[in-house]
């Protein structure tokens, strides 16, 4: 008894050479196998070759279908387990059909993205596994990702660059949902809760080793299904680039600094000698109060006013930066004044870590100069908090909180040697939440008539159900059990999806082989019909397989 | 003993579900045991003991067996309640009644095997029927049940006096085109919402009376038989409308008098209003409605409706025909199909062999050859709350080739009534909804799942089987004792 049985469609000629090439490499890897030429490319048929077949295992395959030496040594070496559903991605000449759609490549071998997609053209961003094609839904170009959902970054525009995303639920969470980053290491770089749409922005590292960074996203609490796909959307992505770093801000030549700050420098009156480096931080920040340096602001920092010939930000306690100090060990500089959240007059300024550590303190009375002097930290970039010691309280007259006010802010490498010790990053990557917008697609309410269904699937796997044709193995026993490519009157990828439907809820798991198989290019796939959509949530709600054939199948009518 | 012929298989464990549970039991094995003896029937009854509860005596024990074997052995297969707490909702459902159906199907030796369940009788001309053993293999065979009071006599007055009761005491008929109240079994009128003159009752083929805005009507498939009572002088008004399973075409609507003979026909289309006129002789009786219609499947609504009537009213006939004559007396166009629930199915075009089946209280009679039982992998095996797999497994046999033929009364099974809440009545509906609800157990809807599927079958031209080879717990050493 073969092994493996191979039942190749369509018959004919091109069988033939499939043949001689099978064998060639079957022999050169001792693999005990037979191939056995189905009479047509009808499921009927295919099933008739089934039935003939003796192999321990099964494989259904088409005679265009190349097999790399690695997989035939795969199955030579007799590790396939009776209870696995084998397949593999196929990649034809230029695309790959994997279990989330079919995608063109790159030189590379990366998916391409598509020429309207949520990352910007020579980004160097991809979407690999887990990434859904790009598509466009309430006006906007998006993609949905399901499970583990890989990001490859080709390029990077500098070390610990920062990239923007935006991202809101899917169907297949329930908001409010976590969306992680997890690193090469396993480890959770990052993470939010989405209610709704979400802007984040975080810091890639370099790759440990070189070359293309890799990322995942991840939805813990998805896989909820949907009875308008058979594949799991758990988050919808709406936006992928790098946010350009902050533009050098030119010194403004003095005469127009001193006029156009005039209003803030007369604060200085009664301390002239800030008056020179109170000019370098003013002239060091654009249109807003940040300057070089300073790569985000977020929670904590109030809206950027400006009065009377001022602009100012003022700030509650603990406000958000995100500096990039250079190099060597950084100096945060400011010219601000405490506000009446503090009781005006004098306060003592305080920088930590996201973890509490604290980094440095500065007395501010009225008006000052302020310099904290950073250690060197583990990364180029640093998350930090900036606020009052001992908080700040809301005043009457406002319903801010306005802790201390900032006109200029800057972090620059320090001079002279830095503190001995270097200071880490807590929790990893540096991330932090740019904003919060309504949904484009509320799934909750689009699917609120499905609910009970929607529960009643459970958490169902995601098969990959592209080019099952082109590669189904597993156990002959399987087969006969599921008796064969179900007979219908449906397209032939519909079928061969059905069947892998059935297999996986008869209970032979999925397993996707790591081998490139090659195929011709073909038409890629159309979407899934109504009647497989249907069938397959069925299947999943009850939690069975549904077979077609009675037990003649694959027999003469 | 001879080969059985019939093996009949039913489910049960001892837990006095529906109350005087073993009473019911003992009704149902009596009256198959004696009339299996009486008319010479070879067969079976297969009892699968699911999950026996352990402070009941095991049914073997607890029912009294047959004073000599006779024609029928009594086999008691028994579950045990590690097997039943292996499967999911087992806290909730104590008797997964389909898949302890099909591990007795699976064990039934009998040519043919009947599904049934514990508290139902069988009528002496169903018995001679199938005792006649003229059954075809290709065949799906269903009856209507009728339900009687359940005060039925003590098992020690004979299954003589416990036919008499379920005969005297009939409560109501589930028949395939609904579930009806009934005093002799025909005509099966709603007293309250019908839509026919005095003198004018409704029979076999009639689905319920229906209700649109302000306008009722009953549909029929193919054929509905009228009790008349006909004041001298006069002919019936029918106010119809063609239905959308004729596909827009007119409609060729035949007369058949009492032997079935055709005495009248009309092509009739859109709404209209016919004429029957009966000759004289004619002033009471039965006459049938057929309509020859092209049976297109509609989508949602999987019946296959032809025939809508909004009314049979009694008019002064002019002149006096010699015999019987329908003629349409006007038309207009019909109902715009398209926009209701009763659409003709998109792709009606491809399904080959849309049946519309008697599936009303099917799991009390489902009689099939034994490898067509197991061609088809038996019933479902759902975990679920058990209710409407029987329907599924039906259509699944429909579209497996099987013809189904519905044995006609005096053939008829009768379902001794139980407490409410236990199994469909129309008074209990609620009271079972609730309790499902509270077990918050999974459970098919008619219309949405069972329509589902059976649209899909129509549509794939094939039946959809849910079990692997393994149905009917078939590795599994169940221990079994003869009674």
């Amino acid at each position: 008894m073969p092994y493996l049985s191979v039942v190749v469609s369509p018959g004919g000629a091109e069988t033939e050479v499939f043949r001689e090439r099978w064998r060639a490499q079957a022999e050169r890897h001792g693999l005990s196998s037979e191939v056995i030429p189905a009479g047509g490319a009808g499921s009927r048929s295919r099933n008739a070759d089934i039935r003939s077949a003796s192999g321990e295992y099964l494989l259904a395959t088409t005679a265009d279908t190349v097999f790399p030496d690695e997989l035939i040594e795969f199955l030579a070496s007799q590790r396939l387990q009776a209870n696995r559903m084998y397949r593999a991605d196929r990649y034809d000449t230029s695309r790959v059909w994997a279990r989330e759609g079919v995608f063109p490549l790159t030189p590379e071998g990366l998916r391409a993205n598509a020429a309207e997609d949520m990352a910007p053209a020579g980004s160097g961003i991809h979407f690999g596994s887990g990434w859904f094609p790009a598509s466009r839904l309430a006006g906007r170009t998006g993609r949905f990702l399901g499970g583990d959902a890989e990001v490859v970054l080709a390029r990077m525009p500098q070390p610990w660059a920062a990239m923007d995303m935006e991202v809101e639920p899917g169907p297949g969470v329930r908001p409010p949902a976590r969306l992680q980053v997890i690193d090469g290491d396993e480890a959770v770089a990052a993470e939010w809760r989405l209610e709704r749409r979400m802007a984040v922005r975080f810091w890639v590292p370099p790759a440990a080793g070189g070359g293309a960074q890799r990322f995942r996203l991840r939805a813990p609490d998805g896989g909820r299904p949907t009875p308008l796909d058979l594949h799991i959307f758990n988050f919808r992505c709406l936006l992928a680039g790098w946010t350009a770093p902050r533009p050098l801000v030119l010194q403004p030549p003095l005469k127009e600094l001193v006029r156009d700050k005039r209003p803030t420098l007369r604060r200085l009156a009664a301390t002239p000698w800030l008056l020179p480096r109170a000019m370098k931080l003013l002239g060091a920040v654009g249109t807003d109060v940040f300057g070089t340096g300073i790569e985000y602001w977020g929670e904590g920092w109030w809206y950027r006013e400006q009065a009377a010939g001022e602009t100012f930000r003022w700030a509650a306690e603990d406000a958000e930066l995100v500096v990039r100090p250079g190099a060597e060990s950084g100096n945060l500089a400011m010219l601000a004044e405490p506000g009446p959240g503090v009781g005006g007059g004098s306060c003592v300024l305080r920088v930590r870590l996201p973890d509490g550590t604290v980094l440095g303190r500065a007395e501010v009375q009225g008006t000052s100069v302020v310099n904290i002097r950073l250690p060197k930290f583990a990364e180029p970039v640093a998350r930090l908090f900036v606020g009052p010691e001992g908080g700040a309280k809301a005043v009457a007259g406002d319903a801010r909180v306005l802790g201390f006010r900032v006109f200029a802010c800057t972090c620059e490498a320090a001079a002279g040697a830095g503190p001995p010790e270097t200071v880490a990053q807590p929790g990893g990557w540096i991330s932090v939440t740019r904003g919060v917008e309504p949904v484009t697609v509320d799934w909750t309410e689009k699917l609120l008539g499905c609910q009970d269904l929607i529960e009643g699937m459970g958490k169902p796997d995601d098969l990959h159900l592209h080019g099952c044709g082109n590669f189904t193995l597993m156990a002959r026993s399987h087969w006969l059990d599921l008796r064969g490519f179900p007979e219908l009157d449906l397209p032939a990828a519909d079928s061969d999806a059905l069947l892998c439907l059935a297999a996986h809820h008869a209970g032979v798991r999925e397993e996707v082989l790591p081998y490139r198989v090659g195929g011709a290019a073909s038409e890629p796939p159309r979407d899934p019909g109504a009647n497989l959509l249907w069938i397959g949530t069925q299947m999943r709600r009850l939690g069975a397989p549904a077979i077609f054939n009675l037990d003649d199948w694959g027999a003469e009518r | 003993m001879a080969e059985p012929y019939i093996s009949v298989v039913v489910a049960a464990r001892n837990d006095n579900h529906g109350g005087n549970m073993l009473g019911r039991m003992q009704a149902f094995l009596d009256s198959w045991t004696v009339q299996a003896e009486r008319y010479g029937l070879p067969s079976e009854i297969v009892v699968v003991e699911w999950n026996p509860p352990a402070s009941s005596p095991r049914l073997i024990d607890a029912l009294r067996r047959p004073p000599q074997p006779g024609p029928c052995a009594v086999r008691f297969v028994e579950v045990a309640p590690e097997l039943h707490a292996a499967l999911p909702n087992s806290t909730a459902i104590p008797l997964h009644q389909m898949i302890a159906k099909n591990a007795g199907i699976r064990r039934a030796r009998g040519q043919f095997v009947l599904a049934t369940n514990i508290d139902i009788v069988f009528s002496p001309e169903l018995m001679r029927f199938l005792a006649g053993r003229s059954l075809d293999r290709g065949v799906l065979y269903r009856v209507d049940r009728y339900d009687v009071a359940d005060a039925i006599p003590d098992a020690a007055a004979g299954v003589d006096a416990l036919l008499e009761h379920c005969n005297s005491r009939l409560l109501r008929v589930f028949a395939a085109e609904g579930t009806f109240g009934v005093r002799d079994g025909e005509p099966r009128c709603d007293e309250e919402r019908d839509i026919a003159d005095a003198g004018i009752g409704f029979g076999r083929g009639w689905n319920p009376v229906e209700q649109q805005d302000d306008r009722r009507y009953r549909w029929i498939a193919s054929v509905g038989r009228v009790f008349f009572e006909r004041p001298p002088g006069s002919a019936m008004t029918i106010i119809a409308e063609v239905g959308p399973s004729n596909g827009g075409e007119p409609l060729k609507v035949e007369v058949l008098d009492a032997s079935g003979a055709v005495v009248a026909a009309a092509l009739v289309e859109g709404r209209c209003r016919l004429r029957l006129h009966f000759p004289d002789s004619a002033e009471s009786g039965v006459f049938t409605l057929r309509a020859q219609g092209r049976a297109v499947p509609l989508f949602p609504e999987i019946r296959l409706l032809h025939f809508r009537v909004h009314g049979l009213r009694w008019e002064t006939a002019a002149g006096k025909p010699a015999d019987w004559r329908l003629e349409m007396v006007e038309a207009e166009p019909g109902t715009d199909w398209a926009a209701t629930l009763q659409a003709p199915a998109p792709e009606a075009a491809r399904m080959r062999n849309a049946g519309w089946l008697h599936v009303n209280a099917s799991g009390d009679f489902t009689l099939l050859a034994r490898d067509a039982w197991f061609r088809l992998r038996a019933y479902p095996e759902f975990p679920i709350w058990p209710v409407h797999v029987d329907a599924l497994f039906c259509y699944a046999a429909h579209h497996a080739g099987m013809r189904e033929t519905v044995l006609r009364d005096p053939m008829r099974i009768f379902h001794i009534e139980h407490s409410s809440g236990a199994g469909w009545t129309p008074e209990g509906e609620q009271a079972l909804h609730t309790r499902v609800a509270e077990l918050r157990v999974p459970v098919l809807d008619f219309d949405g799942d069972i329509g589902g599927w059976v649209q899909h079958m129509r549509r794939l031209n094939a039946p959809a089987i849910f079990n692997l080879e393994s149905w009917g717990l078939a590795g599994v050493d169940l221990p079994e004792r003869q009674g």
